[in-house]
């Protein structure tokens, strides 16, 4: 059992050969949705529009859209309270993800999930679970009725950093382990837990190395290198439908925003954050399309455009967009 | 168009948010994304961008007022269909012409009196209902200072110093200092500002040095090292209490600490969020000496284990042998935390610090 470790450099224009060009243009303007998506948002609750608190994903965008873009359709993926891009990636429409931060009847979860649990089962995307690591024994779960069903389907399961040392970690990822479950545990290691720096609550920070314990694989990779994450998360696929799951990737990004609306972020050394600024996932994807000759500045210009209409529409119609009603108080809930 | 900006929903609670200060001003160009003012919630100090491009024209709420989510706290003119990138205007901000804008007030208008007028003269509005139903007063504080909202570093400094009185086990020791020395040096020295408190602090490091349990906290079956190794000043800015925190002072000479100290409370004068943030130490000086105060006793600062009260250095007569002489001597009184020490070893610790004050 062996953790590699790709270097930061590694993918690039060579690697974006190997694809087809509508696919790479797809990716990028996944990144560029849910990056504008994220910055409407942040100003929608600025202005009051929106009701709640939001947790935000800007400069992790390629975690996510490179981990949804290796899986099928009918592949799932749990996610937690930062799920906007999650969402985005999985083929969700930016329609009923913002009706569903307006708390519209017509949003993923019929406005009664908000921010947090945002979702749609059909598309596979459990809502949002908010709890720090709760997703990763539900993942475990889905997985085992994947394999016994016989299904060729397999879960990648988001968490953060500040999941792993929660027992819900231990508990759901020894259980994938035994059972070889088709389940990829999908660490986005931001290097804060909320406020709290990974390296004053790990003694090795390098969470991959866990899956060794396990007795499974584990792997770390840049996670603002989208093209890594997606040849990343194929290989572990194709592991997890070979019966040799699961398989663990870290994911190494930075998040350009406070942990809540409500952080001022502070605790990101100034130096950090522009280190990282010079990593941003969407320009240097936009740089891997200029060298290969896919895009230029006029084609870029374009997808940004048309995403700026696409969620422009989005939020004037969720603004119109139909309230639950007292009659809905007590459908789709449990409790 | 008149775009009215409302105080986002940023306090952890729903608890009033005091503005620091305004980075703009009336007049000015202000860019969507642009950091526009400081506020200081209940858990922290952030600055809150303006959500379009334009003028801001007024500032409802000037520095020091205090208001809560959905409060009006600026109004910015946005030029008529703006370039692309522009906000979309809330369906509330539409043109609704208001006859009569609320009154431009200027930074030195914002007395406390001011605090407040915000949610009352909108009374209608959901979020001054809830904070009346809170009991939180909308009105202005009236002449005898009934019903005088205190800010929320007043709030949360009550709080510690009520927890500490209650819970930590206070003892006093009593000393005093000749200051001739101190006096001497202070004249001499070619910067004749040098701070008194800068003096105090280098004597108390030394002293620190040689009773490491006095730079403990007490942690209900042991005792916990503080992790850090600054001593605390205590400043008190109208009536709002600080604590400045001077790193490692017992490797800086008198003049780097005063430098440092002087600095540090202009920093916290202009509102630098960094400046206000709570720093732990090992162990805090307050200093009420310049109010002619002969001797005090202080309230712990927790999770310190000790504060040092230093009166006015004032002449005093004293037996020296057989003959009386008149000195200046400054009074130091020692508050405790009985948890982490006995007597005798504070006892010890104060005579250390008088040693290194009177040490030439």
């Amino acid at each position: 059992m062996t953790t590699s470790h790709t270097s930061p450099n590694a993918s690039s224009a060579t690697a974006a050969s190997a694809h087809d060009p509508a696919f790479l243009l797809e990716l990028y303007r996944r990144l560029v949705l849910i990056r504008q998506f994220e910055d409407r948002v942040k100003f929608l609750f600025l202005e009051g529009s929106m009701p709640g608190t939001i947790h935000q994903c800007q400069g992790q965008e390629a975690t996510a859209v490179g981990v949804c873009a290796a899986l099928a359709p009918d592949d799932f993926i749990t996610s937690t309270f930062r799920g906007h891009g999650h969402a985005i990636a999985k083929g969700l429409s930016v329609q009923e993800l913002m009706d569903e931060l307006f708390g519209a009847s017509t949003g993923c979860c019929r406005g009664k999930g908000g921010s947090m649990h945002v979702g749609n089962l059909a598309k596979g995307m459990v809502p949002g679970i908010a709890i720090v690591a709760g997703g990763i024994p539900l993942a475990a779960g889905m997985s085992l009725a994947f394999k016994l069903r016989g299904s060729r389907q397999v879960t990648a399961c988001f968490f953060g950093d500040g999941a792993v040392a929660e027992g819900a970690f231990h508990e759901g990822v020894n259980m994938a382990a035994i059972w070889s479950l088709p389940v990829i545990f999908v660490c986005e290691n931001n290097l804060y837990g909320a406020s709290t720096r990974v390296d004053l609550v790990m003694r090795n920070p390098r969470i991959s190395d866990r899956a060794a314990s396990y007795g499974f694989r584990g792997e770390t990779v840049d996670g603002n290198d989208v093209l890594a994450v997606l040849e990343a998360t194929r290989r572990a696929a194709e592991e997890c439908r070979a019966g040799h799951g699961p398989v663990l990737l870290e994911l190494l990004t930075y998040r350009r925003t406070g942990h809540s609306r409500r952080d001022p972020c502070n605790y990101q050394p100034k130096d950090e954050r522009e280190a990282w600024a010079t990593r941003d996932p969407i320009e240097r994807f936009a740089e891997v399309l200029r060298e290969a000759g896919l895009a230029d500045a006029a084609a870029l210009a374009r997808i940004h455009a048309a995403v700026d209409a696409e969620i422009t529409q989005a939020i004037e119609q969720a603004r119109r967009a139909p309230q639950p009603t007292i009659a809905d108080l007590t459908t789709d809930v449990f409790a | 168009m008149r775009h009215e900006m409302k105080l986002p929903d940023l306090a952890t609670t729903g608890s009033a948010v005091k503005i620091v200060r305004w980075l703009r001003e009336p007049g000015q160009a202000v860019r969507r994304g642009q950091p526009l003012l400081e506020i200081e919630t209940d858990k922290a100090t952030m600055e809150v961008e303006a959500t379009v491009d334009g003028e801001l024209t007024e500032v409802s709420a000037p520095a020091g007022a205090e208001v809560v989510t959905g409060d009006l706290i600026a109004v910015i003119t946005v030029p008529g269909e703006s370039a692309s990138g522009a906000a979309l205007p809330s369906p509330e901000s539409a043109p609704a012409a208001p006859a009569a804008s609320p009154p431009a007030t200027t930074p030195e208008s914002s007395a406390r009196s001011d605090s407040g007028t915000t949610g009352a003269a909108r009374k209608g509005s959901l979020f001054a209902r809830n904070r009346q139903a809170a009991g939180l007063s909308t009105e202005p504080a009236s002449k005898d200072l009934a019903g005088l909202p205190l800010s929320p570093a007043q709030r949360v400094a009550a709080q510690r110093l009520q927890a500490s009185k209650q819970t930590i086990p206070h003892f006093y020791l009593e000393s005093s200092a000749c200051a001739d020395g101190l006096v001497a040096r202070r004249n001499a020295a070619p910067d004749a500002r040098l701070l008194w408190d800068a003096f105090f602090v280098h004597a108390v490091s030394q002293a620190l040095a040689a009773f490491p349990r006095m730079a403990c906290r007490f942690a209900e079956d042991h005792l916990e090292p503080i992790e850090s190794d600054a001593i605390g000043v205590a400043v008190d800015l109208q009536g709002e209490l600080f604590v400045v925190a001077l790193d490692a002072p017992v490797t800086k000479s008198v003049e780097a600490l005063s430098q440092e100290l002087r600095a540090a409370v202009d920093a916290l004068r202009t509102g630098d969020p960094a400046a206000r943030r709570l720093r732990p130490g090992r162990i805090t000086l307050s200093n009420l000496g310049s109010t002619g105060v002969e001797r005090f006793t202080a309230i712990v600062n927790p999770p310190e284990a000790a504060i040092l009260a230093i009166g006015a250095i004032r002449p005093v007569v004293v037996p020296r042998g057989e003959a009386v002489v008149v000195e200046p001597r400054v009074a130091l009184t020692l508050s405790v935390d009985h948890r982490v020490v006995s007597g005798r070893y504070a006892a010890e610790f104060l005579a250390a610090i008088v040693d290194a004050l009177e040490k030439p």
